[in-house]
């Protein structure tokens, strides 16, 4: 006999795998059903590489019809498409993620990921953790205020909160960078090799504190405002008007409230992950932080469809746990749900 | 407490207090004026803008197609109200043509989206069953997944001579629709089980009537708010693809001027009047919106419009 929290987590569990595959499919499908010749475009790649040097892929062009053949073959594009999909999401949770097209050396895709996520990671975790923190006590203290430090607190993370990340980071590099020039103007750490090296990690922080401070502002705005929701529809419900009849000090009520409305944010702390990977990418690429952003607009740019491909699965299969993680969370945090007494309630 | 008299005005006309109530309510007013100045400055400004945004040096007389030195980066003029770019063309010029452009991207979008949501929700609310079920996991699985980074894979997969407005407006608009599904999907099901639907269904309504007659005009209110949040976030999805470098290929957008603004260096050369006046636009549209957004929904529910206390 399962209880119904177990059951709660078997659910949730095979709804994510579900998702996951989707996700898989739904990236697989898209570069071959869009407009384009995928294939045409990686010879090209590979003409213009072969360009600079001598002989090479230049002799094998006029051939361009067997070349073609060649890849075909070479990618298992000729097999029909369900083999294609298991054999590539084979490979995808083996570790293989093919060769990245955007640069001359062809690196493995897995190799540049784990080269480009850390500073994004280093990046979003303690702005996340920071605007988490900081926009919550905002929030609460704004609802259990009130009166006029609310409706001025409200407006003005209002409009933080709608700040397009891209742009708040170009203002500051103005301000600190350009004007006062104490912080860099972009975020390449010079021409260094990206390396686990003291200076490299000091020159990467210095380059790290523009951006951090960009999401984790934005962030804040996002965060007190959803908390002051969650306070003020806490402050309105029956029991907190049982416990003011009682007698109850403020501090007390203000208390309870807080607690109450947390939970919600716990789960939202884990899902904004998504969200905000995004909208890093943004501000990483227009400041040029060494991070996935950076990463991914090379890839674009470049037209590197497995490179696409791959971050694209990754990036979903890392917004899909974080969701799941803040599922199984809810189900810890809500006593409700833990001790089997309500359905959890979409 | 609110008088009892502003409760009594409602049976004098709904509409009248409707829109009295809009033009005092403080948000709204303030909202609406921002949001019709940028308009403004949209399509009155665009007659002080030159015809074509991408000629260069208006500047001298008779207009050499040469872009030299003393034409580049020009600072705030008369004629260049925002100065010239690296390649020597007006940023003003870019500005309101970009802006137009923009809002008709996001309007569109917007349209698409909210249509799809209206549709998708209405039924699934309505009919539930499985269904319902598969519009509710489909909804579900989309807001998982960030709508930006779909985006970014489609646009990045088309080539740039397909890349249109008409696309990226069809694309924003295809991928937002999610999270307005589900808020629809809820709204139908509260009405569903309201006293006058069953009223309807017993004088004999289809379901058909039921939801185009009965439920739609209640909730459309609310659709419309859904419909101006769409709008606004349309508006940052087309400046953020267009800022990388992934926005329509065939117009001037907001987006497409932000990108000229970072490949034209003016954060290191430091032109504040460039990236101010791009970014300012951009940041009051979505303001102003919300405000709009917010005054809206103030009037539009009576529990928060009239301050009534309940036994």
């Amino acid at each position: 006999m399962v209880s119904s929290f177990q059951r709660y987590i078997i659910n949730k569990t095979t709804t994510y795998i579900v998702l996951w595959f989707l996700a898989a499919f739904l990236n697989f499908l898209l570069p071959r059903i869009m407009p384009g010749d995928p294939i045409g475009r990686y010879l090209e790649t590979l003409y213009n590489m072969g360009q600079g040097t001598t002989g090479g892929i230049v002799q094998v062009v006029p051939e361009a019809e067997k070349l073609r053949q060649q890849v075909i073959e070479q990618f298992g594009l000729d097999k029909p498409p369900y083999t294609q999909f298991f054999l590539w999401l084979i490979n995808f949770l083996r570790g293989d993620w093919g060769y990245s097209l955007a640069f001359p050396n062809l690196p493995p895709v897995i190799d540049l990921v784990k080269q480009y996520l850390p500073p994004t990671l280093m990046l979003l975790i303690p702005s996340l953790v920071i605007s988490w923190v900081v926009g919550n006590y905002l929030g609460a203290y704004m609802a259990l205020k009130g009166g006029k430090v609310d409706k001025i607190g409200l407006s003005s993370m209002q409009f933080i909160s709608l700040i397009p990340a891209y742009w708040l980071i170009i203002v500051l590099v103005f301000i600190f960078g350009v004007y006062y020039k104490i912080l860099p103007v972009s975020g390449k750490p010079g021409y260094m090799i990206p390396s686990l090296s003291f200076d490299y990690i000091k020159a990467l922080l210095y380059h790290w504190i523009l951006p951090m401070t960009t999401i984790t502002l934005i962030g804040i705005g996002g965060w007190s405002i959803g908390m002051r929701a969650y306070v003020i529809y806490q402050l309105n419900a029956n029991y907190m008007k049982y416990s003011k009849a009682l007698g109850l000090p403020q501090r007390v009520l203000g208390r309870y409230a807080f607690r109450n409305a947390i939970i919600p944010q716990f789960t939202a702390f884990a899902i904004s992950f998504g969200g905000l990977f995004a909208g890093n990418l943004l501000v990483e690429m227009v400041y040029g932080y060494p991070g996935m952003g950076s990463l991914l607009s090379m890839i674009l740019g470049r037209l590197d469809i497995f490179g696409m491909q791959a971050i694209f699965t990754f990036t979903a299969t890392m917004i899909l746990v974080a969701n799941y993680v803040a599922d199984i969370m809810y189900g810890f945090l809500d006593p409700r749900i833990r001790r089997g007494i309500t359905e959890v309630v979409e | 407490m609110k008088p009892l008299t502003k409760l009594i005005g409602v049976s004098k006309s709904i509409r009248q207090t409707l829109l009295g109530d809009l033009f005092t309510n403080k948000r709204f007013v303030i909202g609406f004026t921002i949001f019709l100045f940028i308009i403004l400055l949209g399509y009155v400004g665009s007659l002080f803008a030159y015809p074509d945004p991408w000629k260069i040096s208006y500047y001298t007389p008779g207009g050499t197609d040469r872009c030299t030195d003393d034409l580049r980066y020009m600072p705030p003029s008369p004629e260049h109200l925002l100065g010239t770019d690296n390649n020597c063309r007006d940023i003003y010029t870019w500005l309101v043509v970009g802006l137009k452009n923009t809002i008709w991207i996001a309007a569109l979008a917007g349209v698409i989206g909210t249509l799809i949501a209206t549709v998708l929700g209405m039924i699934a609310g309505y009919r539930g069953g499985l269904l319902d079920d598969v519009i509710n996991f489909s909804a579900n699985f989309m807001i998982v997944i960030p709508m930006f980074i779909v985006l970014l894979m489609i646009v990045g997969y088309v080539p740039e001579r397909l890349r249109t407005s008409m696309l990226v407006a069809v694309v924003i608009g295809l991928l937002s629709w999610p999270g307005p599904t589900r808020v629809v999907r809820s709204m139908v099901m509260q009405n569903k089980a309201a006293d006058y639907v069953d009223m309807a269904k017993l004088t004999n309504f289809t379901s058909t009537e039921i939801l185009f007659k009965e439920i739609l005009p209640n909730i459309a209110s609310y659709i419309f708010l859904i419909y101006i949040n769409s709008f606004s976030s349309a508006i940052f999805t087309e400046v953020g693809i267009g800022a990388i470098g992934f926005g329509p290929f065939d117009a001037v957008t907001l987006g497409r001027a932000f990108n000229a603004m970072l490949a034209g260096g003016a954060i290191t050369l430091g032109l504040w009047w460039w990236f101010m006046s791009l970014g300012l636009v951009v940041v009051f549209l979505s303001y102003s919106l919300l405000l709009i957004n917010l005054g809206l929904q103030h009037v539009f529910n009576p529990r928060l419009r009239f301050t009534v206390y309940a036994v």
